[in-house]
């Protein structure tokens, strides 16, 4: 019976299925905090997935199709595959966790940041180099600038917390049991790739 | 972490699932890097390449989605 069923003289009692008692002291049952967390982190990525198609669709709306010919595609499909093997080694890092192989979970988390290190380098290559060619002032360079920042502050806050997975996993938290730590910024990792797979076109290609 | 807790962690390794489910995510891989050199292609092969390369991203996305970020897992459940 849940709590909203309940008549009110029972109130006071908390449900049977949800407290254990033991050694004196009530206990919640937290088995549902796992979904609740995962709804929770999607609600989030919604959320920025609104942000970000603000800054797409200003896109659209200041310069049409229109790009610079001086847009550097090939680095820009670099940075997509560099940033496409980061995503494939997290998700080989929070796979690692989930059954148990800790050591194939710290090399895959190291090499996720490096290579998130190596896009940042690329995107800082490519910022130096637009803007001399389409300078924020300009109705491309404005949306082109936002769009870059807004993606490299996400990674670089996936770096973060990437880093804090990491010395939590070496310190020896996590298991098979237990890894909601690290699935949470491994989901949040590929929402930046995500979020760069329809960037790159945009900027780039379309 | 201790060399006991090392070698207690290697005994519960679930090599079978782990394998299966590293081949998946390299597949998968492999698939966006080949969708995105096409996608690359395409854009500097055809003028106004918009609609052409839409499928492109929505399958990209879409691999993402599913593979790496197991969002069926929220109406069903592969955890």
């Amino acid at each position: 019976m849940t709590t909203l069923d309940a008549p009110p003289e029972e109130l006071d009692t908390p449900p049977e299925e949800a407290v254990t008692e033991s050694h004196g002291e009530y206990h919640m049952d937290m088995s549902f905090q796992p979904k609740a967390n995962r709804i929770g982190l999607w609600l989030f990525i919604v959320s920025e997935t609104f942000l970000f198609g603000a800054f797409l669709s200003a896109r659209w709306f200041s310069t049409g199709t229109l790009k610079p010919e001086e847009l550097n595609q090939a680095l820009a499909l670099v940075l997509t595959i560099v940033l496409l093997v980061s995503s494939v080694s997290a998700y080989l890092a929070e796979t690692s966790i989930k059954y148990n192989h800790r050591r194939n979970f710290v090399l895959f988390t190291v090499f996720t940041i490096v290579m998130g290190l190596v896009f940042l380098g690329g995107v800082t290559i490519e910022i130096k180099e637009a803007i001399h060619a389409y300078p924020p002032e300009t109705p491309y360079g404005s949306s082109y600038f936002m769009l870059i920042g807004l993606h490299a502050f996400h990674v670089v806050t996936g770096l973060v917390a990437l880093t804090m997975v990491l010395v939590l996993g070496l310190k020896g938290h996590y298991g098979s049991k237990e890894y909601w730590g690290v699935e949470g910024v491994v989901k949040y990792w590929h929402f930046v790739d995500l979020a760069w797979v329809i960037i790159y076109p945009t900027l780039y290609l379309f | 972490m201790t060399a006991d807790q090392q070698t207690a962690d290697q005994q519960t390794i679930d090599h079978e699932n782990l394998k299966k489910a590293t081949r998946k995510g390299i597949l998968a891989a492999v698939l966006i890097a080949i969708l995105s050199v096409i996608e690359y292609f395409i854009a500097v092969e055809v003028a106004n390449p918009l609609w052409l390369l839409m499928p492109f991203v929505i399958a990209k996305g879409w691999i993402i989605l599913d593979t790496f970020m197991h969002v069926r897992a929220l109406w069903g459940d592969d955890h």
